[in-house]
């Protein structure tokens, strides 16, 4: 049996992997579905969540076009969703109904708080899709998925001292998961100490390692954990290149990452 | 040479995919090289010849990942191992092949005044760390950042916090001798053992020898604190030298892990201690059901006979001479600078500026694929098995192999 203290440090790591996963998600689902782009072009707004108990604090800020997630307070929030502890943070992400505590300042709030429930159930309905829209989507769908695994890498090795010797053991540098039948979805991450950033395109030099998915659908089935990682590299689905002991090292902390989504709902 | 693909290795995965989580572990996983370039399973070897089972026949420079010294399926050994396997190989005690195997070692094996008997090389290590703590009565345990000394919870790569084995193991930088003297400054008093391989051969980089003043520094250090000093020399093991590798560095442990090689591929390690630690090996309880199996020692045996009346040492170092300068010339006439590391009967290549192994995984591929089995990761093996033909053999594929990789970085 875990004690109370364990279990509520990794209740508050899962507020972090939750929210830094999904509002980062929430960035992306604009580019490609009209809804949300509707939404972020016709109104602008800032709406922090913050989580007592040491949870995170992150704002997702609507402005000129654009969504961006600011992680850390300084954009002046419009309204602000305060969750009693990081367990009830976690709830919201995974469709539950959290304790929150509304800091509105603007009359707005209404029309805001519609906005940003809608772009939540945007990303929400990508990330759950039917077979019609995974068909339709495909790509887009695979393309979060990616972002998904290296936004909870980040958050998982940042805030998990479960896995800090893993972390250690990974040589700092840089990290590319490309999909060779869609070049468009490459992404990558930069590992530096015990930090990773992932960075924005267009890149320059080759990365220090790959993770290559042969086809969108091996990414997909990988990420979403149909297909084990270590079986698509033996037939082939998915190939490593270049400093392979970095990506070694990163499936151990997929595997927490794994934990932490796998958790059911705590409050 | 005709490649037939690797179908069926593909299809030995999947099916061992369902039944063996991951299908394949440790570092024979198809992650450890490049799928597609590589086979998974094999079906024989011969000499230096290592066939897959889809047929693919291959020059083979891992020799069983360092353990066939003198080629797979060595006669004699091989004739030794049937026989005590006919007599009976696992009895309700030992036969009389145990002792002479330990009177042989400790007459080989400089400075060494006993041997115990295991099976893998992280049986000995760990069983030797277990010694050096019980005998010094002191918990921490130093070893070198990347280094491997087996697959146990206090030495592997399996860093969970859950597994508290690794509470005690300090590491430092190989050959720093600076972070070493400071290890022992902070720990002063507490440190058991240190743990190191004869030369450094960490995988997915080249191998680093020991500087002039490393292993007097080791000494004096471990004198100083009461602790000891424990050389892992299963990878090594008679590749250096056959009265262990500390002599050809002219170093002296108090505990050597010895294996691999030592019975030509037959399942064997050993642990052998000075005087001194006689009494607190002779007290620890030590076994395991198949560590006093007959026919390992009768490989064994044979193999250690063999080794010495071949002459094994001057023709590995002769060959991966010849190995070494043939790939630095070839590669050089390509355009490549070429770091050749390790001694020559364990050789390692890279590509001078290639540090996360991009060149590597091309030219290994490619010579692979034409049957000289390289790999890219992690430090190869000459045997007594590779002839001058072998490694003409081996060259003309590289000239290929290195136009390729050429052609690649254009």
């Amino acid at each position: 049996m875990k004690d109370a203290l364990q279990l509520k440090k990794e209740q508050r790591i899962a507020s972090f992997v939750y929210s830094g996963v999904a509002l980062s998600l929430l960035q992306y689902v604009p580019l490609f579905d009209g809804i949300s782009a509707k939404i972020i072009k016709e109104t602008s707004f800032c709406v922090g969540l913050k989580a007592l108990g040491g949870g995170p604090a992150r704002r997702i800020i609507v402005r000129n076009g654009a969504l961006v997630l600011e992680e850390k307070e300084r954009t002046p929030t419009d309204i602000t969703l305060l969750f009693i502890n990081p367990g009830d943070m976690s709830n919201l992400f995974r469709g539950m109904k959290p304790r929150i505590i509304p800091i509105i300042k603007t009359f707005r709030f209404k029309a805001i708080l519609s906005d940003f429930r809608t772009l939540m159930s945007r990303l929400q309905y990508f990330m759950n899709p039917d077979e019609e829209t995974l068909e339709q989507h495909f790509s887009h769908i695979t393309g979060l998925l990616i972002h998904s695994a290296l936004r909870g890498v980040k958050e998982v090795a940042e805030q998990d001292d479960y896995v800090k010797a893993r972390v250690d053991n990974i040589p700092d540098g840089e990290i590319a998961l490309q999909v060779a039948e869609d070049p468009s979805l490459e992404t990558r991450m930069r590992k530096k100490g015990r930090f990773f950033t992932i960075l924005p395109g267009p890149w320059g030099e080759n990365p220090n390692a790959q993770l290559i998915f042969k086809t969108t659908r091996a990414a997909h089935d990988v990420l979403k954990d149909r297909q084990n990682a270590m079986i698509a590299l033996g037939t082939m689905e998915l190939a490593i290149r270049g400093r392979i002991s970095m990506i070694q090292s990163l499936f151990p902390i997929l595997d927490r990452l794994g934990y932490y989504m796998n958790r059911k709902g705590e409050g | 040479m005709e490649h037939h693909g690797f179908s069926k290795s593909v299809e030995l995965f999947k099916r061992a995919a369902k039944v063996i989580p991951g299908g394949i572990y440790g570092p024979k996983s198809p992650a450890f090289v490049i799928p597609g370039s590589y086979p998974y399973y094999f079906s024989k070897g011969k000499g230096c010849r290592l066939y897959d089972v889809d047929g693919n026949e291959y020059i083979d420079f891992m020799c069983g990942y360092g353990s066939q010294i003198l080629g797979y399926c060595y006669e004699p050994v091989d004739k030794e191992a049937i026989r005590q396997i006919k007599e009976g190989d696992l009895l309700n005690g030992p036969q009389p092949m145990m002792v002479s195997l330990a009177e042989t070692l400790v007459e080989q094996i400089s400075g060494m005044d006993w041997a115990v008997f295991t099976k893998n090389g992280t049986d000995s290590t760990t069983l030797a760390v277990s010694l050096a703590r019980v005998h010094t009565g002191k918990k921490k345990i130093i070893l070198a950042k990347g280094a491997y000394h087996g697959s146990a919870n206090w030495c592997s790569s399996n860093d969970y916090p859950v597994l508290s084995e690794k509470t005690d193991i300090l590491t430092f930088s190989y050959n720093n001798t600076e972070e070493l003297e400071s290890l022992f400054k902070t720990h002063r008093g507490e440190i058991a053992a240190i743990i190191l391989t004869p030369y450094h051969h960490p995988s997915f980089a080249a191998q680093v020898m020991p500087g002039d003043t490393f292993y007097p520094t080791v000494e004096r250090l471990i004198k100083a604190e009461g602790a000891l000093f424990i050389l892992d020399d299963i990878r090594c093991n008679f590749r250096l030298s056959l009265e262990g590798s500390h002599s050809f560095f002219g170093c002296q442990p108090d505990l050597l892990a010895m294996g691999k090689s030592a019975a030509n591929g037959q399942p064997i390690s050993i642990l052998m201690g000075t005087d001194a630690l006689r009494k607190t090996a002779g007290s620890f309880f030590i076994t395991g059901t198949f560590w006093m199996s007959g026919m390992p020692f009768a490989a064994a045996l044979s193999c250690l006979k063999a080794m010495k009346e071949l002459d094994i040492l001057s023709h590995m170092n002769r060959v991966g001479t010849l190995l070494r300068e043939g790939l630095t010339d070839l590669g050089k006439a390509a355009g490549f600078d070429i770091l050749m590391s390790g001694p020559p009967a364990i050789p390692f290549m890279m590509f001078k500026g290639d540090e996360d192994l991009y060149l590597n995984q091309i030219f290994c591929s490619e010579m692979t694929r034409r049957g000289v089995y390289l790999h890219p990761h992690h430090n190869w093996f000459i045997s007594w098995a590779h002839k001058e033909e072998d490694i003409e053999q081996t060259l003309t594929t590289a000239q290929e192999a290195f136009t390729i990789t050429a052609a690649a970085v254009s």
